[in-house]
């Protein structure tokens, strides 16, 4: 009838750590949200209050299950999400920070997407520090919401208040130190691209036993046939990338992100930004040769002419610290 | 009475047998010399899409297949606004298309719009790429439009105007005129010189409120807007179609 005194000391010892904790819990900082059958859509603050004039924000997409935004470069169709703070006067914002994309290969169209959760940071500058009273944030966004037979465009206000002081983590602090992991880094390794679209990367732990997949997202949709898989070859000195370049030449730089994956599966995101350089030595018969890797998995079911590439090294990081 | 109603009613049925008969033998003469005898009008299939919509391909494709399938079709291939941004725009979309949809997603009690989307007869609407509702949509208007009054129109084409006549009939009902182009094919975005190409049928480019018509023969004759052949609508406010004609 009576607790084990083991059992009780476990229940005390959770009550007390209850207490403790609980009056130094973060506090949520969200907008208003909109919620639905798509999505769940809101701002979040990496701060639970603000001070001077910059600060972090974020809109966060809590995406259903088939359902996709777009990225920065869309490509070949689609619209990455926009949004316009209205409030405080003369508000202004930095771009967004995006994780890298998901390649959605449907209908003969090139995609760059986004799904799952997706937290898309940005700065706000006020004109001025913030006042006593807080601030008051109001803005507008449009996006557009897409599952593989249908796409919905939407709208939402959302509303934000944040009080001034010295601001310390929010809640949602965690969601940014994710999307930061999953922000394209400066990438360590050299590239080039050749006219005709072989876009070669060389450096150290880039040789066949060290990578399983690669792939380049460029950041405009008129660089390169964005339905075109990407033959990856393995040379000495690192790896290249077939790219199918259009009739004109790629630009100079190629801007974009490389995304590669190690043996392990441990996927890596890196800004590049390859020079125009003569065409190279035609790949050795020795070499080895993969096509489509990023493009095995992921098909779904409604969609049979469609190729999804999944974003695997990313999952863990972004998605799994933002599933709430 | 009571002998003579089985006298009347045995009459109607050998004049419905004769009729069907009658109806059966022009089919079959019909057939055989390659003429069809003219639907009361066409049935309408409005798609709402873009070019900028990945999902839309296949609705495109569907509405080139049902145009060139089925004669009695009044196909419009309508662009919508909402996939333009800053920079990017659909070069066919219209904000009218995009306020047609809003009207038709009203009708439904909604202010949620999708592409593709397709609406039969101003009034079944549904997912544009889905073949099996679409056909059996065509099928219910064909179907309501034989039992149902139709108004005639008619819509001209010359040396610069066109005009639209509309018949009498009854009630109120706005007469709209579409300008469409019957065949384009363009490149996608980031394929402008080397990606995919979309083909598309009857993709309009001008969409006009010519007025008001109130059961009384209506004519009207304008400067020809946007598009190459043109379409010509009576509608009334809940999306019923009393006529339709192209030129």
């Amino acid at each position: 009838m009576f607790a084990s005194a083991p059992f009780l000391k476990v229940l005390f010892s959770m009550m007390l750590i209850g207490v403790l904790v609980a009056p130094v819990a973060a506090r949520a900082a969200e907008s208003n949200r909109f919620v639905s059958h798509e999505d769940t859509v809101s701002i979040v603050s990496k701060s639970d209050k603000v001070s001077g004039t910059m600060f972090r924000l974020g809109l966060l997409f809590r995406l259903s299950k088939g359902w996709h935004i777009y990225w920065k470069d869309a490509g070949d169709a689609g619209s990455p999400p926009q949004l316009s703070l209205t409030q405080p006067a003369h508000v202004t914002t930095g771009a967004f920070d995006w994780p890298a994309p998901d390649w959605l290969v449907t209908n003969g169209l090139g995609d760059y997407v986004v799904s799952g959760t997706a937290l898309l940071p940005f700065t706000v500058f006020l004109p001025q520090a913030a006042s006593a009273g807080g601030v008051n944030l109001n803005g507008l966004a449009r996006w557009l919401v897409c599952s593989s037979v249908i796409c919905v465009p939407q709208q939402a206000r959302f509303r934000l208040r944040l009080s001034e002081g010295a601001a310390s983590p929010s809640a949602e602090a965690g969601l940014f130190a994710s999307a930061h992991d999953a922000k394209p880094k400066s990438s360590p390794f050299a590239s080039t691209v050749t006219a005709n679209g072989v876009l070669t990367v060389t450096g150290k732990g880039l040789d066949r036993s060290d990578l399983r997949t690669a792939h380049f997202f460029p950041n405009r949709p008129d660089a390169i046939v964005n339905a075109a898989p990407q033959r990856l070859d393995f040379q000495p000195a690192g790896f290249s990338l077939a790219l199918k370049p259009l009739k004109w030449s790629p630009p100079d730089p190629l801007r974009g992100v490389l995304e590669i994956t190690d043996a392990a599966g441990k996927g890596e995101a890196l800004a590049i930004a390859p020079k125009l350089a003569a065409a190279g030595p035609a790949v050795s018969a020795s070499t080895s040769a993969v096509v489509g890797t990023r493009c095995a998995a992921g098909r779904p079911a409604a969609q049979s002419d469609a190729v999804r590439v999944p974003r695997a090294r990313h999952q863990g990081a972004e998605r799994g610290a933002a599933g709430r | 009475m009571d002998r003579r109603i089985p006298h009347q009613s045995g009459l109607r049925l050998v004049q419905r047998v004769m009729a069907r008969h009658l109806l059966a033998g022009l089919t079959v003469v019909s057939l055989m010399t390659g003429t069809a005898f003219a639907a009361p009008r066409p049935v309408v299939v409005a798609l709402f899409t873009s070019q900028g919509c990945s999902d839309c391909p296949p609705a495109d494709a569907l509405l080139r297949h049902v145009k060139a399938t089925d004669p009695d079709i009044l196909a419009l291939d309508l662009h919508v606004t909402y996939w333009d941004n800053s920079a990017w725009k659909d070069p066919f979309s219209l904000p009218a298309a995009t306020d047609l949809q809003d009207h038709y997603a009203s009708l439904r009690g909604s202010k949620e719009v999708y592409t593709p989307e397709a609406v039969v007869d101003g009034k079944a609407q549904f997912v544009g790429s889905d073949k099996a509702t679409m056909a059996a949509a065509i099928s219910r208007a064909r179907a309501a439009i034989a039992g149902s009054d139709t108004t005639q129109v008619s819509v001209k084409a010359l040396n610069g105007q066109v005009s639209v006549h509309v018949g009498p009939g009854t009630g109120i009902a706005a007469v709209w005129l579409f300008g469409f182009d019957p065949e384009r094919t363009t490149k996608v975005r980031g394929g402008e010189n080397g990606g995919a190409t979309l083909p598309e049928v009857n993709v309009v480019r001008s969409i006009t409120r010519l007025g008001a018509w109130d059961g009384q023969p209506w004519e009207r004759e304008m400067r020809a807007p946007a598009g190459t052949k043109y379409a010509a609508l009576v509608q009334r406010s809940d999306g019923t179609i009393v006529g339709a004609a192209e030129n």
